[in-house]
């Protein structure tokens, strides 16, 4: 009897101080999810999914031990072209480990790029059904990397790698959604500057991509060039020319190819290049031109131009 | 005589630290003695291991060095949290069966000792055991983590300026790599682990002033370390309940654990460190408050259980 009082004091004692200390605890767990210094709490489905893991996982650090072996393993499913197991441990990983980068990387790059690729040679698939497979692939490596985002909507790192996958020439791009996504990065608190810049070059070289976005990528170009010599690229250089060369656009101020690209020789060089990738990106309006004037200019030898002269019976 | 001896339990002081001091110091010497510290060879070996291991460099894209750097501050910390709990519980566990068995209780008690001494001297004898312990990994993980982070820093550095990326890009990638060497929230995670053990050191001593049975403390503790790790969930769904109104059977059940027992998962906070994060020292205070906070509630239950209680 005695000892039954005994344990009903000591559960009365354990609930007011229960009671007590609540608030407090509740602030401070919020405030150690806030700064993601506890792993994230896991939902009844995800545990469900995770099975006896989840419970071996919950306690302290076990976690990030059990996704590394996990990925580990995936590399022989990997050599075997296993995509659906790939698929399937990946899914398990970011839950055990969902701030890591590397993971979220791992699992849309075997998605959109491995698996994707891989379907090309199957056999078993019209040319049609291919086609789709490729596409469905991709689609997997975005959504993997939606959900990165939506679990780390303050990391620069994963709206990044979105990104890139949406403006991947060689994985069915969309470029408007890249640069949407990049736009993001720039709205995050505490960016790098390095960060900021090159994410606004990415901006206008996927505005580049964008033929109805001509007046956009134009003005944004010149507003970079303005802004600082961190942003005198070749991206932007050339988006100025063309930009200024384009029927439809309306030309706040037309700069000489000295003014855009320091000097007349800095111009050449810079679009020679850009000619010869002249097929990738917008339509290169007045870079024609601009080569033939600087050749002429710089008294470039016939052999070494990009136009040469053509003899008169030729023309 | 009797006289004497109530006289002396009489101005015998409530709590002395010396006599504290004493008997924590003889249950370290005794836990010494049984050898606890080889498991140091097995850690070491542990984190020999884990420094080697190589992640597959598939993507390129990724920083694969972080990985391994992460991995092997996991390993110890899983080591460290795994060796301090089954510490924390056997050891405590053990501490007044064994003393009964042999008779060093008897001994003890009948002397001008409070036997609140007596439990507070016992626990902080295994507490100081579980330091000590911590501190010897903690300096193992340290070592090895410090000896391949330097190593990987300087080839990273090499590479990325043979690649003519700038400083600022350089830093940038190395500030990365950089966090996840030693640093002070590495030993603060280590320290965290500490406070836990504290915890559950406390609550095995509570259980084991009523319990009859070693077995049975261990696994009750062992229930609740377990049921500890879910009190947070339990909370965040009684508050949410709490907010719409909707107070059913599940609402008490999730209010009645939240209540009675602790918070396990504010102490992990090792995750953050793994991910390389830092741990400013307001976290840090106030989950030492929280660990004191457990560590006096239970060590006063066990007094309360423990004052009565015939031998």
């Amino acid at each position: 009897m005695n000892r039954f009082l005994n344990i009903i004091i000591i559960l009365a004692v354990l609930g007011v101080a229960g009671w007590l200390k609540m608030p407090y605890e509740q602030k401070l767990s919020k405030e150690l999810h806030a700064r993601k210094l506890v792993p994230p709490s896991l939902s009844l489905k995800d545990r469900t999914r995770l099975k006896q893991k989840a419970f071996v996982a919950t306690y302290g650090s076990l976690r990030p031990t059990i996704a590394a072996f996990m990925s580990v393993r995936t590399t022989r499913y990997h050599s075997d072209q296993e995509w659906d197991k790939i698929e399937n441990s990946f899914e398990e990983i970011v839950l055990l480990d969902p701030y890591n980068f590397y993971y979220w990387d791992m699992a849309s790059w075997h998605m959109a790029s491995n698996a994707a690729v891989d379907k090309q040679d199957d056999d078993s698939l019209t040319e049609v059904g291919k086609q789709r497979v490729f596409k469905e692939y991709i689609q997997k490596g975005r959504d993997i990397l939606d959900q990165a985002v939506k679990v780390n909507p303050d990391e620069w790192k994963f709206y990044d790698l979105k990104a890139r996958l949406l403006s991947n020439r060689y994985r069915n791009p969309d470029y408007a959604a890249a640069v949407e996504t990049y736009r993001n990065i720039l709205e995050l608190p505490d960016l790098p500057e390095v960060v900021q810049v090159v994410t606004e070059l990415k901006i206008l070289f996927c505005m580049q991509h964008l033929p109805k976005r001509h007046q956009e990528s134009y003005d944004f170009a010149l507003e970079l060039h303005h802004r600082s010599s961190q942003y005198r690229v070749p991206t932007v250089e050339n988006e100025i020319l063309i930009g200024q060369n384009h029927p439809l656009n309306k030309v706040s101020q037309r700069m000489t190819l000295a003014e855009i690209y320091g000097s007349d020789k800095e111009a050449y060089k810079t679009l020679r290049i850009k000619w010869q990738r002249r097929k990738l990106g917008q339509k290169p309006y007045g870079v024609k031109q601009a080569i033939e004037e600087l050749e002429n200019k710089l008294r470039v030898p016939q052999q070494k131009r990009v136009f040469p002269h053509k003899p008169l019976f030729m023309k | 005589m009797a006289a004497k001896n109530t006289e002396s339990f009489q101005k015998t002081s409530f709590i002395s630290p010396a006599r504290i001091g004493v008997i924590a110091g003889h249950t370290f010497t005794l836990l010494v003695r049984m050898k606890v510290f080889y498991f140091l060879i097995a850690f070491v070996i542990l984190m020999w291991g884990a420094k080697q291991f190589v992640f597959p460099n598939e993507t390129g894209g990724s920083n694969t060095p972080e990985q391994e750097l992460r991995l092997l501050k996991s390993a110890g910390f899983a080591a460290m949290n795994m060796f301090s709990m089954l510490l924390a519980l056997s050891a405590t566990a053990l501490l007044i069966p064994k003393d009964i068995e042999d008779r060093t209780l008897y001994t003890i008690l009948c002397k001008p000792v409070p036997r609140l001494d007596y439990l507070l001297g016992k626990l902080l004898g295994v507490l100081m055991l579980i330091f000590v312990s911590l501190l010897a990994m903690d300096l193992v993980l340290s070592l090895f983590l410090h000896q391949k982070a330097s190593g990987m820093i300087a080839v990273q550095t090499e590479q990325l300026a043979s690649r003519g990326m700038p400083q600022e890009m350089i830093n940038e990638q190395l500030a990365g790599l950089k966090a996840h060497g030693v640093t002070l929230s590495l030993h603060f995670a280590t320290f965290a682990i500490f406070l836990k053990a504290i915890v559950i050191a406390s609550i095995a001593l509570m259980i084991s002033t009523f319990s009859s049975s070693t077995l049975f403390t261990l696994i009750s503790t062992l229930i609740i370390i377990v049921i500890g790790l879910m009190v947070a969930d339990a909370r965040e769904y009684a508050s949410t309940m709490a907010e719409y109104g909707q107070k059913n059977t599940l609402f008490n059940i999730a209010i009645t654990v939240a209540l009675l027992f602790p918070d396990l998962q504010l102490f992990a906070i090792e995750d953050g460190v793994i991910d390389g994060r830092y741990i400013p020292f307001k976290i840090m205070g106030q989950i030492t408050i929280i660990a004191l906070l457990y560590f006096s509630i239970y060590v006063v239950l066990s007094w309360f259980t423990f004052k009565k209680k015939e031998f």
